[in-house]
C-alpha cells in the first residue's frame, strides 16, 4: 500500500484562472483510484482532483472556490499500461469563451476529446487549484487517501498560462514517438514549480527558479526509470491468474508469491527482446522456492498447470535450491542453495543464445558472460521476457528485482558495480557487453 | 699739488723710474718703471740721486734691466730719484703680439695684401667674427661654370628628364585613360557594378567587357565618379574571363592588359538554412553534411560549432562530426558557414544545432 506524497501550500498566484500541469507517470498498480495531484484546504471544501480511477479512466474534476459549479472530465480511454510512461498535460484557462477550451487534457501530446463524462468549467468563476492557501498534494488526496503507486518524473506546474504539450515534449523526428523536453522553456509564474525528481538526495527539489519548498512524506525512492529510458518491471498483467495473485509493490519490482496451493505466482517482465545481451538482478528476500530467469514469449502454454513457470519448456534460469533450469528442465545442482537476501545476477546473451547466473557477484559453474565461457545452457531462439515464480505450490517466495533502477525494494544498491553501458545501476559489475533491460539498452 | 699733464712716469723726454731700495749690497738691482721692467739705453742716460747726491754715471753699470753700483749700497741710504734721459731701449716686437687695436682702421693698404693667384681660395672664419659677403658679378666670372657644378643639372618635360647639355626626345603630352584595378574582379551573370580605378577618365567614358573569345559586351551603364574612378554595370550572361576597355570621348582608350574580370556563378547552397536537427546532447551527432554546389572550401564565419564537434571543410561538402561537450542542458547553438568557390565567390548560410538531454530518473511513489 503506497503512502507517499509531496505537498506544499500555494501563495498568491500569478493568475488563478490560468495554469498548466504536466507530468510523466508510469503506473504500478491499477484497479483503484490513485491520485496524480489534488488540491484542497484540509480535507473538505472546494477541491480539484486529477486521478486514475479504479476503472482505469483518467479523470479531472473539481469545484469553484465556493464549492459550486462542478466541472468534470472523465476519459473514455483507459490507462492500464504499467510498462510505459504516460505524459499527461492539463491546460486550464477559465477565461476562454469556448467552454470546451477551458480545461484541455492531453496524453502523450494528443488532446483527449472523448469523454465518458464531461462537464465544462463555468465562466465567470474561479476554480480552485492555483489558489492561494490551498495545498497542492502530489500522489495522494489531501486526506491521505488514494495514494499513487508508480513513478513520476518531470512535474511542471505553470502559473499564469494555459500551455500545450509541446512545451514539455516533442515528437521524435526519427521514430515518431512522443518524447520529453527536459528543459522546458516556460514562465513558471508565482506558484509554478518544476520537480525533475532526478536528484536522488533531494527528489522534491524545485528547479523552476522559484525554489519552492515541498514536504515529502512516505517513501519516495529515486529510480533510474524515466521517460527517456523506460526500464523493465514485473508485469502484474502478465501472470498466472489462478489462485491468489502475487503482490507487487515498489513499482512492481518487489514480488511476493503467497503460499496458495493453487498458484505459483508466476509473473513476467514488461520488456523483452530477441537480441542483445542483458543483465538484471533479484534479491531473494524469501529464497524458499524462488525461481528466476527468462522465458520465451512465444510459449503458448504459459501459465498452465505444470506447477511453475520454471517447468515451462521456454524457461531458462535458476532455482533457489541450486539447480539450473534449461528449457524448463531441472539439472543437478550447480551452486549452493540460496539464502534469504542473496542477490541473484542473470545474464542472457540473446545474440548467442546463452545464459549465466551469479550469486552475490560470483558466477556459478565458473561462468563468464564476458567471454561467453561456461554458460548454463543454450537458449532456443525467440523473444525472451524476465520471469519469476515459486517452484512449488503452497510455498511462499519473494524477491526484489533490480532491472537497473538501482533499488532493491526501497533500498538503493549498496555498492554500484561497473556498467559500461551506463544504463541503470546494479549491485554487481555488469558483464562487458551486457546492459539493462530498458528501452535504451534494447535499442543499443 | 696735483700734477697735470703727462703721467708721473714721464717728464718731457725723461722717463721717471721707480726708486730702488738698497739692501747693503752693490746690486744688481732691478730697474722698473711703474713696476714694469725697464731697460735703459746706457748708464750714462741715467740720472741717479742718492741721499741728495747725484751719482756719477761711472759709479754704476747697467746690464739689461739691472743696475750694479761700484760699492755696496747701505740700506740706510735713500734713492731720491732715478731718471732716464730719453726713452728706453726699443726692441723688436715679439711674434703674434701685434693686436688689432695696434692697427689703425682702414690702414692696411692693397699693397700690404698678398696677391691671390688663380685657383686660390679666399678663406674666411668659420667661427665667430664677421663674415664678409663676397659678391661676384658676371664680369668677374671668366669662362663658364661646368653643368655638373650646378645644383639643378637637368631639366624635366612631360615627366621626361634630360641632363643639361644632354639631348633627348620629348613626347607630346597625352591624356590616355589608365586602369589600375577592378572591384569586384569576379562577378556573376546578373547585373553587377564594377568600380574601375585608374586615371585620366573624362566624363563619361564608354566601357566594354571583351571576352577572351573576342565577344564584346558594352556596359549597361557607366557612372563617372572622378578622373580616377568610374563605375560600370555589366550584365554578362556567359561565364568566362574578360578584358575591360575604357574609351574617353576624345578617343583615347585603354584596355586591361589581362582578362581581369571573371564572370562566374556563386556557389549555391543545397543544405537548407536553419536547424540541422536535434541531437542527444551526450551522444555523437553522426555526420552532418553541409552541401554547397561549386564550393571548394567552407569555413565557419559567424559563431562556432559547439565545443567537441569537428568542422571539416571539403569540396562541395563540409561535415560536422563528434560529440558536443559544451552543454549539459537543452541548448540551441547558432553559427554561419561561408562556402567559397574557385573564383573566391562566397555564399553564407546560417544553421542551428539543437541538443536535447534526456531524463535521468524519477521518483518511485511507494
Amino acid at each position: 500500500m503506497a503512502s507517499t506524497k509531496i505537498e506544499r501550500t500555494l501563495g498568491t498566484p500569478t493568475n488563478i484562472d490560468k495554469w498548466t500541469y504536466s507530468v510523466w507517470v508510469k503506473r504500478a498498480s491499477i484497479g483503484a483510484d490513485t491520485a496524480i495531484v489534488t488540491a484542497r484546504t484540509g480535507t473538505s471544501g472546494p477541491y480539484l482532483n486529477l486521478i486514475f480511477q479504479g476503472n482505469h479512466q483518467l479523470r479531472i474534476y473539481g469545484t469553484d472556490s465556493g464549492g459550486l459549479n462542478d466541472f468534470n472530465y472523465q476519459t473514455t480511454r483507459l490507462f492500464r499500461d504499467t510498462s510505459a510512461f504516460y505524459h499527461i498535460v492539463i491546460g486550464f484557462d477559465n477565461t476562454l469563451a469556448a467552454a470546451g477550451d477551458r480545461c484541455k487534457i492531453y496524453v502523450n501530446g494528443v488532446q483527449e476529446t472523448s469523454f465518458a463524462g464531461q462537464d465544462d468549467p463555468a465562466s465567470g468563476v474561479s476554480y480552485v487549484f492555483n489558489t492561494s492557501g490551498y495545498t497542492t498534494v502530489i500522489g495522494a488526496r489531501t486526506d491521505g487517501s488514494e495514494y499513487y503507486n508508480g513513478v513520476m518524473s518531470h512535474i511542471n506546474f505553470v502559473d499564469g498560462t494555459q500551455l500545450t504539450p509541446s512545451s514539455f515534449g516533442e515528437t521524435d523526428a526519427t521514430d515518431g514517438m512522443w518524447k520529453i523536453k527536459t528543459s522546458p522553456s516556460v514562465t513558471y509564474g508565482n506558484n509554478g514549480f518544476f520537480l525533475k525528481m532526478e536528484d536522488s538526495s533531494n527528489l522534491d527539489l524545485d528547479s523552476s527558479g522559484n525554489s519552492i519548498s515541498f514536504t515529502t512524506t512516505g517513501t519516495l525512492t529515486a529510480t533510474k526509470d524515466n521517460p527517456d529510458n523506460n526500464f523493465s518491471t514485473l508485469n502484474p498483467l502478465d501472470r498466472r491468474v489462478g489462485g491468489t495473485a502475487p503482490t507487487f509493490i515498489n513499482g512492481n519490482n518487489t514480488w511476493t508469491a503467497s503460499s496458495d496451493s493453487s498458484s505459483n505466482g508466476g509473473t513476467r517482465g514488461t520488456l523483452g527482446s530477441s537480441s542483445g545481451k542483458y543483465y538484471f538482478e533479484a534479491k531473494a528476500t524469501t529464497a524458499s522456492m524462488l525461481c528466476c530467469g527468462m522465458q520465451l514469449d512465444s510459449i503458448a502454454t504459459r501459465w498452465n498447470a505444470n506447477g511453475s513457470v520454471s517447468n515451462e519448456t521456454g524457461f531458462y534460469g535458476i532455482e533457489a535450491d541450486g539447480t539450473k533450469k534449461v528449457a524448463g528442465a531441472s539439472t543437478s545442482s550447480v551452486f549452493t542453495a540460496l539464502s534469504n537476501n542473496d542477490i541473484i545476477g542473470l545474464a542472457f546473451d540473446l545474440d548467442n543464445n546463452k545464459f549465466w547466473a551469479s550469486v552475490n557477484g560470483t558466477w556459478v559453474a565458473s561462468g563468464n558472460p564476458t567471454t561467453g565461457a561456461n554458460s548454463l545452457g543454450t537458449l532456443a531462439s525467440g523473444t525472451y521476457l524476465p520471469a519469476v515464480s515459486s517452484v512449488g505450490w503452497s510455498t511462499a517466495s519473494s524477491a526484489q528485482f533490480n532491472f537497473g533502477n538501482g533499488v532493491f525494494g526501497t533500498t538503493s544498491v549498496s555498492s554500484a558495480g561497473t556498467n559500461a553501458s551506463n544504463n541503470g545501476i546494479f549491485e554487481y559489475d555488469v558483464p562487458t557487453g551486457f546492459t539493462a533491460l530498458c528501452t535504451k539498452g534494447i535499442n543499443t | 699739488m696735483a700734477y697735470i699733464g703727462r703721467g708721473t712716469d714721464k717728464i718731457s723726454n725723461i722717463e721717471v723710474l721707480d726708486n730702488i731700495t738698497f739692501t747693503n749690497s752693490a746690486g744688481p738691482y732691478n730697474i722698473t718703471q711703474s713696476s714694469t721692467t725697464f731697460t735703459p739705453i746706457s748708464p750714462s742716460a741715467l740720472v741717479i740721486s742718492i741721499d741728495g747726491i747725484v751719482q756719477s754715471p761711472s759709479s754704476v753699470t747697467v746690464s739689461g734691466s739691472t743696475l750694479t753700483f761700484d760699492t755696496s749700497m747701505s740700506s740706510s741710504s735713500t734713492m731720491n730719484f732715478i731718471y732716464q734721459i730719453g726713452i728706453g731701449l726699443i726692441t723688436t716686437t715679439g711674434d703674434n703680439t701685434v693686436t688689432t687695436a695696434k692697427i689703425v682702421d682702414d690702414a692696411v693698404t692693397y699693397a700690404k695684401m698678398q696677391d691671390i693667384a688663380t685657383g686660390n681660395r679666399v678663406l674666411g672664419r668659420a667661427t665667430a667674427g664677421e663674415v664678409q659677403e663676397v659678391q661676384v658679378s658676371n664680369d668677374m666670372l671668366a669662362g663658364s661654370i661646368a653643368n655638373a657644378k650646378l645644383a639643378n643639372n637637368s631639366v624635366t618635360f612631360n615627366s621626361q628628364t634630360v641632363a643639361l647639355g644632354g639631348s633627348g626626345t620629348i613626347d607630346v603630352a597625352d591624356t590616355k585613360p589608365t586602369i589600375s584595378s577592378l572591384t569586384p574582379s569576379v562577378i556573376t551573370n546578373s547585373a553587377t557594378a564594377v568600380v574601375i580605378a585608374g586615371g585620366n577618365f573624362v566624363s563619361v567614358p564608354q566601357v566594354e567587357a571583351i571576352n577572351t573569345s573576342g565577344a564584346i559586351v558594352a556596359a549597361d551603364s557607366v557612372s563617372f565618379t572622378s578622373a580616377t574612378s568610374i563605375s560600370a554595370t555589366f550584365t554578362l550572361p556567359v561565364d568566362g574571363t574578360y578584358f575591360v576597355r575604357v574609351e574617353n570621348n576624345d578617343g583615347t582608350a585603354v584596355r586591361t592588359s589581362t582578362a581581369d574580370l571573371t564572370v562566374s556563378d556563386n556557389p549555391v547552397w543545397v543544405t537548407a538554412s536553419g536547424s540541422l536537427g536535434t541531437f542527444a546532447g551526450a551522444s555523437a551527432v553522426g555526420t552532418i553534411n553541409l552541401v554547397c554546389t561549386d564550393a571548394t572550401s567552407f569555413a565557419v564565419t559567424t559563431g562556432s560549432v559547439t565545443a567537441g564537434l569537428t568542422f571539416t571543410t571539403g569540396v562541395g561538402t563540409a561535415t560536422i562530426t563528434g560529440t558536443q561537450t559544451a552543454h549539459t542542458t537543452a541548448t540551441t547553438d547558432s553559427f554561419s558557414v561561408t562556402a567559397t568557390d574557385a573564383q573566391g565567390q562566397t555564399a553564407v548560410r546560417a544553421f542551428t544545432i539543437t541538443y536535447s538531454f534526456g531524463a535521468t530518473g524519477g521518483g518511485q511513489f511507494n
